[in-house]
């Protein structure tokens, strides 16, 4: 069996790196990092990830705006998406809001059990 | 021997008019106006009238009787047609008018004598705003044109006091309200600049928190796990990482009380639900709740999330404080002292809040729960919240020693 794929999607490199140590330090994960969201979008299409981190704010197309995109194209519309974002202000929660309820969010700083254990609900 | 009376007098009228300038508010200067026109230019009697905002009413009478007895009938009002000798001083303009032989009435309008009276109009230079009137009642000593040319000077002294009091009064009422209104533009301009720093601030720090809390937990796999003391350091960094998340929670949560959304809540309702949301804390430490609610409270408009929020802050303090269990008794009111209030207050049992920090505890930052979560800004959220609400909050030992009272008032 393929190990499984977790794309991350998030500006700020220094998260996205940390996760995809701790992540591929467990040897059940194949992970790719994108650090901006028409990447993220190529990334979806190509690496056909099993689960898609989210970060919300994001310089040019936020992560609600991505989510439209992803959800648009047949490739990529089933693909589960969960939020990871230091919701901070009421920017973030208007755009979870807009449209993108009913997904799970994880809040910033997260501890890494608490990702897995919510990689493992999402993809049971 | 007549002119060294004139004089005398005059010094007389002098003094009067320098003790009645002193006096702090319109109200006092009327009361003391009487009572020093009647014992120092030695009448009988002496009473006021002020013109309505209708000219055609009177209002708000003062009077001094021949006893020295004060009286004061500010709600008074009546139409001025019903004395003829002020209709006539006020139709004709005059300034005083002196009726050598008529009935002497008292306050309600009985005759107890007959005499002579002078009525002189209360100038102020542009306009008159009264009347006073003045008798010998008991002496029986007739009132002279001398008497009359007194009375009118002391009228026109006492009306250019009138006008000014009342200008000074209206202007500083103007100013406290002004003074008020900038203060809340003041306050909510701080609002949005700290909301806006916060937010942005609050982003720019959680990143490099996560990033190195997904380091710590990374390091923590790598550790070995007989090597205590990494871990020991590694978990002081977590906490350290979840204490920085706190604050910054706090701060946003500080910077979103500019938002309000206000609706018509039933306190006691609002307390109940705030009170579910710490039911685990409640039954953790063995707390004892005592409601004493005012049943059928009138609605207060709030901001229910906001006003949940205080309410858990404050239990959580006192909960804090009663960590080997006590009593935690809410009480709400009414009042009307003022304006119209509803009140809650929340009292525990625990050790209280020592004299040097009391005035501190809104400050934000402060807290003596340092080493154990406290981020020291429950109270300042508290605080803010409430002000947005433009209600009161107090926080003080109670009486008998034993634990903290907080006070809220809530506009009705
Ligand atoms: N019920 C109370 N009894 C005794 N002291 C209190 C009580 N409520 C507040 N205080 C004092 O006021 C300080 C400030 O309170 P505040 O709620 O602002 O911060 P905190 O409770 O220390 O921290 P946080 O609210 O973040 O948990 C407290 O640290 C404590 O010293
Ligand atoms: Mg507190």
């Amino acid at each position: 069996m393929r190990k499984r794929r977790i794309l991350i999607v998030d500006d700020e490199k220094g998260f996205t790196e940390m996760l995809r140590l701790n992540l591929e330090d467990t040897l059940e994960y194949e992970v790719r990092t994108e650090n901006d969201s028409p990447k993220a979008l190529a990334a979806a299409r190509a690496f056909k990830p099993d689960i898609i981190f989210l970060d919300i704010i994001m310089p040019g197309m936020d992560g609600g705006a991505v989510l439209g995109k992803l959800r648009e194209d047949v490739e990529t519309r089933d693909i589960p998406v969960v939020f990871l974002t230091a919701i901070v202000g009421e920017n973030e929660a208007d755009s979870l809001k807009a449209g993108i309820s009913g997904y799970p969010v994880l809040s910033k700083p997260v501890s890494f059990s608490k990702l897995t254990e919510c990689i493992k609900k999402t993809l049971r | 021997m007549a002119e060294e009376h004139f004089e005398k007098k005059l010094r007389v009228l002098h003094e009067i008019s320098n003790e009645l300038s002193l006096t702090p508010s319109v109200h006092d200067l009327c009361c003391r106006a009487v009572e020093l026109g009647r014992s120092r230019l030695g009448f009988d009697r002496m009473s006021t009238w002020f013109v309505d905002k209708d000219p055609k009413y009177i209002v708000g009478s003062f009077g001094v009787d021949e006893k020295g007895r004060i009286r004061e009938e500010t709600e008074e009002r009546v139409a001025i047609g019903g004395d003829p000798v002020m209709k006539q001083i006020s139709a004709e303009k005059a300034h005083s008018i002196l009726c050598p032989d008529v009935p002497l009435r008292d306050n309600s309008g009985k005759a107890v004598g007959q005499g002579s009276h002078i009525i002189a109009a209360i100038w102020n230079g542009k306009e008159i705003v009264g009347y006073l009137s003045t008798d010998n009642l008991l002496k029986h000593v007739p009132l002279t044109e001398h008497d009359r040319d007194f009375v009118e000077l002391f009228a026109s002294t006492f009306g250019h006091l009138y006008s000014l009091k009342r200008t000074e009064e209206e202007l500083r009422a103007a100013y406290d309200r002004l003074k008020e209104v900038q203060d809340q533009l003041v306050q909510a301009a701080k609002m949005e600049v700290v909301g806006g720093l916060a937010s942005g601030v609050a982003h720019e720090v959680k990143n490099p928190l996560a990033i190195i809390l997904q380091g710590i937990d990374y390091l923590a796999k790598k550790v070995k796990a007989k090597d205590e003391n990494s871990h020991a350091a590694l978990m002081r960094m977590r906490i350290a990482v979840k204490k920085a998340n706190a604050i910054i929670k706090g701060l946003l949560d500080f910077s979103f009380t500019t938002k309000l959304d206000f609706t018509s809540q039933d306190l006691n309702e609002v307390i109940e639900a705030a009170l579910l949301l710490v039911s685990y804390e409640i039954g953790k430490y063995h707390i004892e709740v005592v409601k004493e609610f005012k049943k059928d409270i009138p609605e207060v408009k709030i901001d229910k999330n906001k006003a949940e929020q205080v309410f858990i802050n404050i239990f959580l303090n006192a909960i804090n404080h009663m960590p080997k269990g006590g009593q935690l008794t809410i009480r709400t009111y009414t009042t009307v002292t003022d304006k119209k209030m509803v009140c809650a207050d929340i009292e525990d049992t625990g050790p209280g809040i020592p004299a040097n920090i009391l005035d501190k505890v809104f400050d934000p930052f402060f807290t003596t729960r340092r080493g154990l979560g406290g981020t020291g800004l429950g109270l300042t959220i508290t605080k803010s919240i409430i002000e947005m609400h433009k209600g009161k909050i107090t926080v003080e030992n109670k009486k008998d020693g034993h634990g903290v009272k907080v006070s809220l008032m809530f506009k009705e």
